[in-house]
């Protein structure tokens, strides 16, 4: 239960930049995620924040305090890591008491402690194992009861327990919420899974090439990404680089009304479930059905939209993707008729081809 | 962290052989003052023995790594194939031998009364000790030799058994499903698995064996001797003036071993 | 492991696997025999194939106190240990230091820590013997354990760093977070879990040590004297009797100890 502040923090491996100037602030006791690609500086943020990374520039505060020349063992920070981890030569019940042991917890407590977690973490009876014997998901188990049994105000997660098979790690996920819920823990967890940062945490940043590009609610960085690369990692399949004037931008596809005014080159992002059959007052399309294949809760269909797209001047043909509801699918080879609803025309600031690569 | 273990190797081992080199050309390091002179390495370089014995300690040094070789990969690809750790424990068994006692050993039983000869003898094979074929005290070397491959076969197969062993058994599956016979199959995934680890082994055994002393003292003839040994028969000559001498052969031995360690390194890095 | 697990493992002794054995019993363990014998041999002429005669004389005359085995049992046995312990104790940080060492310079650091492993350990011996000499080490058992660290440093770095290749270093950053030192790490996370790695490290430094002849002969003149000195005095005056008798007292150790790690040897090595 403290509050965790990051001010400006660069950090660099082998000499190449991780980390550039991240600045963020999470409250006492909220569950905060952390998304990004692999290689966007996730795992080294959360190292620096345990001290075991220092960092070229900035400041870790916890609580108020800043931490910086604190010692990883003493900044009371715990972390779970991508792989469970467990010391070889203990057992599950040595694995579980070894921060107590650190802290001098007298012997009686800790075996009443690590019965207990035993118990939370249903490892009842495995103390004595050894943690080779272990499987997968009780390994997982006992990873968590290790870092959390010294009840640390802060809980750090680094992927957790990515090793694990879906339905495992969503049994753990829910269990480790309601346990940081009860003491009201920190909680910061780094992942690329946006399922797993949706379902944990109440706020989440998203992280690119080490820089923090967004930090908001979840539904606000789906429906309203800063970045072009916020808008890929979130979903988004379409992306339509024009001119904005005012409410309007000229694109491809024609003259496309937007959810916010502005004006200048932006790229316009549409969400493949956001597109809806029919036409409507504005931002109507006819579309050919090239592609179409069965997604289970919707049917993939790749369009393309023939030239002048929604009439008038400037079109040209372009694709887009459409995730059509499960109802009425159409058939490959179709002509459709779709709109774009403004307010899911969501324009970022940048084109395509401003970052080669990303 | 590194640095208590680099006294010993650089500073301890690589000082001395900076000593060596320095006392190979006739200076004292305690004392100093001396003037600079090769005549050591004229010397050794005009002696006829000192050839003879170069030739002998390559051949020797060659022949034992070559057979080692050899036997030590057949012995670990029969022991994978047996798969039994009572087989590899048994193959093991002469690697905490100690040289000294392994050359006792093939004297007692490769001499020409040692317990191979009485054998032949029993078998109307031979007709006394000087029928048998002169195995020791060679001027050859054989004895060396056969001293040599037997403790060093083991040591070779446990090296290679260790890369077959964490050579994923379904790459030959891999193989065979792509068409690739037995010949192949050894060619294109045992071969290159086991190539480093083998590569090292031969190193490992072709430098001790320039370096070995106690075993051509035991099973070599006196002359001609290996090098090593003569470095240190001038070393521990009476008279202090052959000091450079065995300095200078000293030199001679750890160029042999750096060039050696130099190819090793640079066939390791080309792979 | 997995490799083999993969494979089918014949279950009972096929013909072939019986032959292996038998040839390396008879190659292996066969030698060893001979020694007892000889150690029990009071007359064995040529072409005799067993002793003519039985006798404990070899064994009366190693073990009667005012013969000189106890002297260089003594002094291998303090050499070997306090060089085992040593080079692994030196070791140890090295290894753990080189796995994960940044950048190209580690093969430089490993070729300086491995480098007397193919270069003759003997060479550098020689030249420093002076220094010994000043230093007042040169015939002392203090000497001689440093020119056996020469050759057994190197051994045990190449043992260790084996064992540290499989070494997951988190673990020490898990311990960190869980609130121990760097100290309490090392003791109670690093040690531990190589364990039997420095087992088998200090089980070949100590052969080491223990089948070293010439540098001890350099450094300690006649004055430490070792078992291998010993057994070769004894077989180059022809006394195979008591050679086989002293050739038995110093086989033991090194096999003993090669069997309770042989389990061991596999894994870390």
């Amino acid at each position: 239960m403290t509050r965790l502040e990051l001010d400006g923090i660069s950090a660099a491996h082998g000499g190449h930049p991780v980390l550039r100037g991240v600045s963020l602030s999470v409250g006492s006791g909220e569950r905060f995620a952390l998304l990004g690609a692999s290689g966007s500086g996730k795992s080294t943020l959360l190292r620096v924040v345990a001290g075991l990374h220092p960092p070229t520039q900035g400041d870790v505060r916890l609580g108020g305090r800043s931490v910086l020349s604190v010692p990883p063992e003493a900044r009371d920070v715990g972390l779970v890591f991508q792989d469970p981890l467990l010391f070889p030569h203990l057992s599950v019940a040595g694995n579980l008491a070894f921060g107590l042991r650190q802290r001098r917890v007298p012997r009686a407590e800790t075996d009443a402690r690590v019965a207990d977690m035993l118990a939370r973490t249903g490892l009842q009876g495995l103390g004595p194992r050894r943690v080779g014997a272990l499987s997968g998901g009780q390994a997982g188990r006992a990873a968590l009861g290790r870092a959390l049994i010294t009840r640390p105000p802060l809980l750090l997660l680094d992927e957790p327990l990515s090793a694990l098979d879906a339905p495992l790690r969503r049994d753990l996920r829910e269990w480790l919420v309601r346990e940081a819920q009860e003491r009201g823990t920190t909680l910061l967890l780094v992942t690329h899974d946006q399922e797993e940062a949706l379902a944990t945490a109440q706020r989440i940043g998203f992280l690119d090439g080490g820089r923090l590009a967004q930090v908001g609610e979840p539904a606000e960085l789906y429906a309203q990404p800063a970045t072009l690369n916020a808008a890929r990692f979130f979903g988004s399949l379409n992306f339509l680089p024009g001119v904005q004037d005012s409410a309007d931008v000229m694109t491809a596809l024609g003259r496309l009304r937007v959810a916010r005014p502005g004006h200048g080159p932006v790229t316009v992002t549409v969400r493949p479930e956001a597109i809806r059959p029919g036409p409507a007052a504005v931002n109507t399309l006819r579309a050919q059905v090239r592609q179409v294949s069965f997604a289970g809760a919707y049917w993939r269909c790749e369009l393309t939209v023939p030239a002048p797209g929604m009439g008038g001047p400037g079109g040209q043909e372009t694709a887009l993707v459409w995730h059509a509801p499960p109802d009425a699918p159409p058939h490959a080879g179709d002509t459709v008729t779709l709109h774009l609803p403004p307010a899911a025309c969501w324009t970022v600031p940048e084109h395509p081809e401003d970052r080669p690569g990303a | 962290m590194v640095a208590p273990a680099l006294l010993v190797t650089a500073g301890l081992f690589g000082g001395g052989l900076i000593l060596t080199v320095v006392q190979s050309v006739g200076v004292d390091p305690v004392l100093g003052g001396q003037k600079v002179t090769f005549a050591a390495y004229r010397t050794l370089a005009a002696d006829p023995a000192v050839r003879a014995s170069l030739l002998l300690t390559l051949g020797v040094a060659t022949l034992s790594t070559g057979l080692s070789a050899a036997l030590g990969t057949a012995l670990a690809l029969l022991l994978r194939r047996a798969g039994r750790a009572r087989l590899r424990f048994l193959a093991g068994l002469t690697l905490p031998v100690p040289h000294v006692l392994a050359a006792t050993l093939v004297l007692l039983t490769l001499s020409q009364s040692g317990l191979l000869s009485r054998v032949t003898a029993a078998l109307g094979l031979t007709r006394g000790p000087q029928d048998f074929p002169a195995l020791l005290f060679d001027p050859l070397g054989v004895g060396v030799v056969l001293e040599l491959v037997w403790k060093e076969t083991p040591f070779v197969a446990l090296l290679v058994l260790a890369a077959l062993t964490r050579l994923d058994g379904r790459l030959h599956d891999v193989a065979r499903s792509l068409g690739a016979g037995r010949a192949a199959r050894f060619r294109q995934v045992t071969w290159p698995a086991i190539r480093p680890a083998l590569l090292t082994a031969c190193v490992l055994v072709f430098a001790f064996a320039l370096g070995t002393v106690e075993v051509p003292l035991l099973l070599g003839a006196t002359s001609p001797t290996t090098l090593s040994v003569l470095a240190y028969q001038a070393f521990t000559d009476t008279d202090l003036g052959r000091r450079p001498l065995a300095m200078a052969l000293s030199t001679v031995l750890a160029g042999l071993g750096a060039l050696l360690l130099w190819a090793y390194v640079r066939t390791g890095s080309s792979r | 492991m997995s490799g083999l697990s993969r494979r089918p493992v014949p279950r009972r002794w096929t013909p072939g696997s019986v032959l292996l054995g038998a040839l390396l019993l008879a190659g292996a363990v066969g030698p060893l025999l001979l020694l007892g014998v000889w150690s029990l041999a009071g007359a064995w002429f040529y072409p005799a194939l067993l002793p003519g005669e039985w006798s404990l004389r070899a064994w009366a005359s190693a073990l009667s106190p005012d013969t000189p085995l106890w002297a260089p049992l003594w002094g291998s046995m303090w050499v070997g240990t306090v060089t085992a312990v040593t080079a692994t104790g030196l070791a140890l940080p090295a290894a753990r230091a080189l796995n994960g060492w940044p950048g190209r310079s580690r093969a430089w650091v490993q070729s300086a820590l491995l480098a007397p492993l193919i270069l003759p350990a003997f060479a550098g011996v020689m030249g420093i013997q002076v220094v010994f000499i000043r230093l007042g080490l040169a015939d002392t058992p203090a000497g001689v354990v440093a020119a056996h660290l020469i050759v057994a440093v190197p051994y045990a770095v190449a043992v260790l760093s084996a064992t540290f290749a499989g070494y997951d270093a988190r673990l020490e950053d898990a311990a960190r977070t869980l609130g121990a030192s760097r100290a309490a790490v090392w003791w109670q996370v690093t040690l531990p879990a190589v364990r039997s790695g420095v087992l088998v490290a200090l089980l070949m430094a100590f052969l080491v040590s223990w089948s070293e002849y010439l540098l001890t002969l350099i450094v300690g003149g006649a004055q430490v004297r070792t078992l291998p000195l010993l057994l070769f005095s004894a077989v180059q005056g022809g006394d195979y009797a008591l050679s086989g008798a002293l050739g038995l007292v110093y086989l033991l150790p090194p096999l003993l100890g090669f069997a309770l790690l042989a389990p061991r040897l596999r894994s870390a090595a």
